[in-house]
């Protein structure tokens, strides 16, 4: 079986197709992070004047580090007790180069918090008109942000009890206060592993003609005549396949965090993730939602692989299996969210261009239930892309070796 | 050894392909002769346990090959017509690749592949791409993969297509050599071929054998169906010209389903 292996992956990295794609989802990965890291600015008081790169990102990091520890209730208080000091109109320029711009991501995600959730920008005057004669009740206003997301009358479904109980549960049990401190390079790192979508496409390309490309070219008559060419070749292959999508996965996207790493350290990893997001109802830190993140690319990109493998096998045609992954990877990124239905949304949900983006899976308070049984968007994610996994493993043999 | 053939039956929709073969093959070269469409590949892949059958029964030593499965494979030689090699394979890589499917042991597999690859004349350029070879040497490459695990049926579609007339006469050799002990089954339009090597002949058209046994009982045949006097002129060219001669003038559809 080693061997048959190796001349499978031989066979995968002798296609020039593939090598290109190959080559080019790499210098994507390399563009993206040079692009993070270079366009990244602070803004320095003292001299008035933006620092950039490297060296901006090292410093807006010591700036939030040197804010706080820990965002307790009376820190948050103070925060909005200064702006308020100000008496100015938050949307203004003169407030933005005041106020905004030397705090950076503390005044962001203080007005998120007092935002409502289904607002994309939040309404930074809200913090103005705040009373804060008892504090700023930041945790007590984060609970009351998730129940009336909860609560909300949506035209395609409410929430079921069993869910809003679910949800509240899930966002009380996360430890509170917050720990504070520099989340931009963690951000640089999490963007970085999302690029791992786009490196679908060259999974895609180099997985569609595993299996169609032996009877394409007419190999697939001799292949089957051999002992184990029903089935040790179809097992080397999906073995084969799925090494060739982990390591190409892990090479480029762990690569370039590496990269990150060794130029800017990895300071902020232990951070909560609610950093990115106050209604996270996931006790993570950002380290752990990045490898996470990783682990559902993974899932996702394997489940991707073995459909294909299974519609190379049974197809055997490389262009029509090419032609569908790419429509179950690019279509669904043009498909609406529902008004009325709830159903076709949920279902919308777990389209790949959805579920891989994680930092905004676990924001989303989306869920599953049957009967009273509620399951998670993580949940289903796992769910779901390990029954097509399992469902394509399956098949991908039938296809192969089916006489015709 | 035996392979029969009961009945055997190949159909696609409304076309029949092959319409009810009988016959029983011990050791020894067996040619099959037919023009394009006759269905001679089908019949080869229906033995070869690649096309499915559609009725009648395929038999090694009265056990049906189906259900035989890796036991059948392991006996099986084959060169299909036509197929695609790994360009960027060197011979021997391919020779490895093939052996790794057909469970031979590492080192007997290297062993086995160079003393083949000698076989056939490729023993200098075993080292070499598969894509720099000329399609001669790649028919050889192609003979030799399917005597690697030394096989007790030996099928061979077209095996002396784009040999020069020097290498198809070695060819013939090797061949009639490999038939005292196995069962060879080879197709060809190439009349000389299996004049010179088959022990039997079938003649295939539409899908049926319309004549079949020794060169001498073809003659005999001939002289049957075609009413001549008996003359030393006869030769296989002649019974397969009047069965075909229509059919060469206006073929058009490979046989390969």
């Amino acid at each position: 079986m080693a061997m048959m292996m190796r001349f499978e992956w031989k066979k995968i990295f002798e296609r020039r197709l593939n090598v290109a794609a190959m080559l080019l989802g790499y210098v994507l990965i390399a563009v993206c992070v040079f692009s993070y890291i270079s366009q990244a600015s602070f803004y320095d008081k003292d001299t008035d004047s933006y620092v950039k790169g490297i060296a901006g990102i090292r410093r807006a990091q010591e700036r939030d580090n040197g804010q706080t520890e820990e965002l307790t209730d009376a820190y948050v208080t103070e925060v909005i007790r200064e702006i308020q000091s100000y008496g100015m109109d938050l949307e203004s320029d003169e407030a933005y180069m005041e106020i905004v711009r030397p705090l950076g991501d503390i005044f962001y995600f203080t007005v998120n918090n007092y935002s409502d959730m289904r607002e994309m920008v939040g309404n930074r005057n809200a913090l103005m008109q705040l009373d804060l004669t008892d504090g700023a009740h930041f945790y007590e206003q984060r609970m009351k942000k998730i129940t009336d997301y909860l609560n909300v009358d949506f035209s395609f479904g409410n929430y079921k009890e069993a869910e809003k109980e679910y949800w509240l549960q899930k966002a009380q049990n996360t430890t509170v206060p917050f720990r504070w401190g520099g989340k931009n390079i963690m951000s640089i790192v999490q963007d970085t592993i999302g690029i791992g979508f786009y490196l679908v496409f060259v999974i895609i390309i180099c997985t569609s003609s595993v299996f169609s490309s032996e009877y394409e070219t007419g190999a697939a008559a001799l292949l089957l005549t051999t002992r184990h060419g029903k089935k040790r070749l179809v097992q080397s292959k999906i073995v084969v396949t799925l090494l060739f999508m982990v390591g190409y996965l892990a090479v480029g996207l762990l690569s370039a965090v590496g990269v990150i790493g060794l130029l800017l350290g990895f300071d902020g990893a232990s951070l909560p993730v609610q950093l990115w997001n106050s209604v996270i109802p996931y006790n993570m830190t950002m380290a752990e939602t990045c490898m996470a993140t990783f682990a559902v690319i993974v899932l996702i990109s394997a489940a991707l692989t073995l459909v294909l493998l299974c519609c190379s096998a049974g197809l055997r045609s490389s262009l029509a299996t090419l032609v569908i992954g790419m429509a179950i990877v690019i279509a669904p990124a043009f498909f609406p969210m529902s008004k009325e239905s709830g159903l076709w949304n949920h279902i919308n949900y777990l389209f790949p261009v959805r579920a891989m983006n994680l930092k905004d899976v676990l924001k989303s308070f989306v869920s599953y239930t049957v009967g009273d049984f509620v399951i998670s968007y993580t949940g289903m994610i796992v769910l779901v892309y390990t029954v097509i996994s399992v469902a394509a493993l399956l098949l991908i043999r039938r296809g192969f070796v089916k006489l015709r | 050894m035996e392979l029969v053939l009961d009945r055997v039956t190949k159909q696609y929709k409304n076309k029949i392909a092959v319409d009810r073969l009988s016959a029983t093959l011990k050791a020894g070269v067996y040619g099959l002769l037919g023009a394009n469409g006759a269905g001679k590949t089908t019949l080869m892949r229906m033995i070869c346990g690649i096309a499915q059958i559609s009725s009648g029964e395929i038999r090694l030593d009265g056990e049906e090959i189906g259900p035989m499965g890796a036991r059948y494979r392991d006996l099986l030689g084959y060169l299909p017509q036509d197929f695609g090699y790994y360009p960027n394979f060197t011979a021997m890589e391919f020779m490895l690749y093939i052996a790794s499917l057909k469970g031979l042991d590492r080192s007997y597999a290297k062993k086995q592949s160079k003393q083949l690859l000698q076989r056939v004349g490729l023993a200098n350029e075993m080292r070499h791409k598969i894509k720099t070879f000329s399609g001669g040497m790649r028919q050889r490459l192609g003979i030799a993969q399917a005597l690697l695990n030394d096989p007790k049926i030996l099928v061979l579609d077209e095996p002396t297509a784009g040999l020069d007339p020097k290498e198809r006469v070695r060819f013939r050799n090797m061949i009639a050599a490999l038939g005292k002990d196995r069962i060879v089954l080879l197709s060809t339009h190439i009349v000389s071929d299996v004049e010179e090597i088959a022990d039997w002949i079938f003649l295939m058209k539409q899908g049926q054998f319309i004549a079949q046994g020794t060169l001498e009982t073809l003659k005999e045949h001939y002289l049957e169906v075609t009413h001549e006097e008996e003359t030393a002129a006869f030769n296989l060219e002649k019974l397969y010209l009047f069965y075909f001669l229509e059919e060469e003038e206006d073929y058009g559809d490979d046989d390969a389903v």
